[in-house]
């Protein structure tokens, strides 16, 4: 067993599928390469590959990363270069590297995330500061849990980082964000954070927001 | 014109915005100035259920590989994207350009199913495309159908230029280099439809008039032109092997229906069930080789990556060659870590081995089609099918650790009576019987899903004359099942909504002054017809009142073998004569076997050879 890891983007209208189709589009990308995955055991054997952290449909990513298992060894470059022609317009394979065979999985290993989240101008308005929205010890939410009930949810100590930039007629927001399976802070429940701060209604569709980069805990590095 | 600048700011707001954004592998992007036409190849109903389609993929293949033409899809637009195309004022578009579909050459819609034709006036009014075609201009394009439901145009006729009646895969790319010859030439829309009105296949609805009588049936098919054919002959491919078969399949990113590699195996079949369309239209049966097949399943899954192949046909097992292929494709399946699906497998021994082996320790259920729950109303429908066959079949899924048994029916068939409803709870109970005997009282679980739908007559069956149950019949037929299932433990139980069958059936035989209803229907606003969700009955009720037209007429009204029907005109080349003798046969609850034992003359091999006829004699 030989593992791998790959990272790329998405980009343009491709992030209009979900992390399951993207799931499903590696798999079948592999089965054309000829690359061989690792299949699990049991009833249901399926092949060994997986996100290290799902991107929303409708989000650009500009590093995700895919771990994965091959039944050979190969040079990791030779994968790109395999892997790279099969991929549609708006997935790019910009690296692939071997992976240390022991240990968690990156899935288990990732804990935040730095997004950049654009609005138009018009739509945020002046008034919105980094640093007084920083300030404040709460920012409470609401959001539904598992039963489907709506809870409110102080998001403030999953802000790791936020800083603003203002490029042309759009309003940036450069966050990092707890993004991992202990503690997982959607830009979603974010941007309902800043309606409520700014009073402004800000349309999800108005909104643009890309991951730019996938954290690890104790600062791991791939 | 691209449309895209203008979708993109929807795509964030609809749901599954992955059925409108096209790329997918496979999809084929051209410019659309190199070619001399442009087809839009339209399913009316969802991208999922579309793009599961294999017609659709054979044709597009067809077409795309000739330099001169460009095909590109279009589907029906969810209602929440409809909504807001409307209210954007963004037409129907192709998916892989995002042109809209008004200044294609062709928009060709595939009629699979009578409930989706509102969807067809939807979209081609979502399309800025004048839904009459008397009413289009030189400049619109050409609006033309093909499909199974070609086989009776009528409803559709005021709606359509040009229908393509039989095999499509040759058809429909000469209509398009004929295309392109008249283009060049700058003559007139009616011109060129004169020039095709006689390729086999092709029917040109507007020069045609029928006349109808005082009491409401048609006189005559008047022909509003010399030129035109007296009948209308289905295109036929003579040989499969040699028809253009796709080896490069368009791949959804988004999940459909279904989501694998299919090869079609054979056209056709030799059984003859007197209710069934299929078995009539598509007739004779042509096979594809063996070695063909294996070689476009391989082509098929390495230009995909697809984790599942299945084969398609009217009855799998009819394949001349069937252990054979079966055994090696499994074999082949195995070694890529890919899972065999056979639908609809006689369940004989071998399937049963083939079972154990593609399914193991998931399997899934099995399913019987008896259609009928007594031997007298089966030999009716000469569904060759016995009870001996069923418990047999069952006994042995039972040993080998089978766990839910589906079966279908019919309700409605002609001459039904309580004894065959009877039948079909007997059958069951049977089944939960050979349970108890096999595996004890709590032999774990088992399940039985008994599903009916209700009998809608077809044209081109032996069943065409028959009057379709009333709306209050079936019903009380759901209720009768129902209060007797009920007592049976382990019995699911599932039919059809009634109303939706009597619609399908005033579609399937209408005539031309349908047209009138469908817009009407579709102007109250009714879609996706298929969709219980979406159907509305009162609506179409409404419709049927506003038109002035009886369901009556169309769906519960016995024809004479002497009426003009409005598909005589259409020849699927089996004969009138021997759909009168197999509806005859039937009263008489006679059976005629599978042609295969020897031909029971239903007039296709005067048109082209037939290669199974009494290959078993």
């Amino acid at each position: 067993m030989h593992k791998y890891y790959l990272e790329f983007s998405k980009t343009g209208n491709i992030r209009f599928i979900s992390h399951l189709d993207l799931l499903r589009l590696y798999k079948r990308a592999f089965k054309r390469s000829g690359i061989e995955l690792v299949y699990s055991q049991g009833f249901n054997p399926h092949p060994k590959l997986g996100f290290a952290q799902p991107l929303s449909l409708g989000y650009e990513g500009l590093a995700e990363i895919l771990e994965f298992e091959t039944v050979k060894e190969y040079s990791a470059n030779e994968m790109k270069e395999i892997l790279n022609p099969l991929m549609p317009e708006g997935i790019r394979i910009q690296k692939c590297e071997a992976l240390p065979r022991e240990g968690k999985s990156l899935a288990a290993l990732a804990d935040g995330a730095l997004y950049q989240i654009s609005i138009p101008m018009e739509i945020i308005g002046k008034d919105f500061s980094s640093a007084d929205f920083l300030a404040k010890t709460e920012l409470n939410v609401e959001k539904k849990n598992k039963k489907k009930e709506l809870v409110t949810l102080n998001i403030r100590p999953m802000i790791r980082n936020l800083k603003e930039e203002v490029q042309e007629d759009f309003f940036l927001i450069h966050c990092d964000l707890d993004a991992g399976s202990t503690s997982n802070l959607s830009p979603e429940l974010l941007l309902q954070a800043i309606r409520n701060f700014t009073g402004r209604p800000i349309p999800g569709e108005e909104v643009n927001i890309i991951r730019e980069k996938i954290y690890y805990v104790n600062k791991y590095q791939i | 014109m691209n449309l895209l600048k203008k979708i993109e700011p929807l795509l964030k707001k609809i749901e599954k915005p992955g059925r409108y954004i096209g790329g997918e592998l496979n999809s084929v992007l051209k410019d659309p100035q190199s070619v001399h036409t442009r087809f839009g190849f339209a399913f009316p109903d969802s991208y999922e259920i579309g793009m599961s389609f294999l017609g659709l993929q054979i044709l597009y293949g067809a077409m795309n590989q000739e330099d001169g033409i460009y095909c590109e899809r279009v589907f029906a637009p969810a209602t929440d994207m409809e909504a807001m195309m409307r209210e954007e004022e963004i037409p129907l578009f192709t998916l892989e350009t995002k042109t809209p579909v008004r200044e294609l050459d062709f928009i060709g819609f595939t009629l699979q199913y009578e409930m989706s034709y509102t969807n067809i006036l939807n979209m081609l009014d979502l399309g800025g495309i004048p839904l009459y075609a008397n009413l289009r201009t030189q400049e619109d394009p050409f609006v033309v159908a093909g499909g199974p439901c070609a086989f009776n145009p009528e409803p559709l006729a005021d709606f359509f230029d040009i229908f393509m009646i039989g095999d499509g895969e040759e058809l429909i790319v000469e209509l398009c280099r004929r295309h392109g010859e008249w283009k060049k030439t700058g003559r007139t829309k009616e011109e060129f439809l004169k020039s095709i009105a006689c390729l086999p296949g092709i029917y040109i609805p507007a020069f045609y008039t029928p006349v109808y009588g005082a009491d409401g049936t048609l006189q005559k098919i008047e022909k509003n032109w010399e030129g035109t054919p007296d009948s209308i002959q289905k295109a036929i491919i003579p040989k499969l092997e040699d028809a253009f078969f796709p080896e490069k399949t368009i791949v959804p990113f988004i999940e459909v229906v279904h989501d694998r590699s299919v090869v079609e195996t054979f056209r056709g079949c030799t059984r003859g069930c007197r209710f069934c369309q299929a078995g009539m239209i598509y007739r004779p049966v042509r096979e594809r080789s063996k070695e063909k097949i294996e070689n476009l399943a391989k082509e098929l899954l390495l230009n995909s990556g697809h984790e599942e192949l299945t084969l398609l046909s009217l009855s799998t097992s009819d394949y001349s060659r069937f252990e054979e292929l079966a055994t090696d494709l499994m074999g082949m399946c195995k070694e890529q870590n890919v899972s065999l699906s056979l639908p609809s497998l006689r369940l004989d021994n071998f399937s049963f081995q083939v079972l154990q082996e593609i399914q193991g320790y998931k399997k899934s259920g099995l399913t019987f089609a008896p259609e009928a729950g007594s031997q007298r109303l089966r030999n009716v429908i000469n569904k060759n099918i016995t009870e001996a066959d069923i418990f047999g079949s069952v006994e042995k899924a039972l040993e080998l650790g089978w766990n839910s048994i589906k079966l279908y029916f019919m309700i409605g068939l002609p001459t039904e009576t309580k004894e065959d409803l009877d039948g079909i709870v007997d059958i069951a109970k049977k089944i939960m019987d050979l349970n108890y005997q096999i595996r004890g009282r709590k032999g774990g679980r088992f399940n039985v899903t008994v599903s009916v739908s209700n009998f809608v007559p077809k044209p081109h069956t032996p069943f065409q004359w028959f009057p379709q149950n009333s709306a209050s019949e079936f019903m009380e037929k759901h209720y009768y099942l129902k209060d007797r299932l009920k007592g049976v433990r382990g019995v699911t139980f599932h039919y059809h909504h009634a109303e939706t069958s009597i619609i399908e059936a005033v579609l399937a035989r209408g005539d031309r002054r349908l047209s009138a209803l469908l817009q009407e229907a579709w102007s109250l606003g009714c879609r996706f017809d298929g969709w219980s969700e979406h159907f509305r009955y009162p609506l179409w009720e409404k419709a049927f009142d506003n038109t002035g037209l009886s369901m009556d007429f169309y769906a519960a009204r016995t024809r004479s073998y002497g009426e003009i029907l409005p598909w005589d005109h259409i020849d699927s080349a089996v004969t009138k004569e021997f759909l009168i003798r197999e509806n005859e046969e039937a009263l008489k609850e006679a059976l005629t076997p599978d042609c295969r034992l020897g031909c029971t003359a239903c007039g296709v091999n005067q048109r082209v050879l037939c290669e199974m006829e009494g290959v078993h004699a």
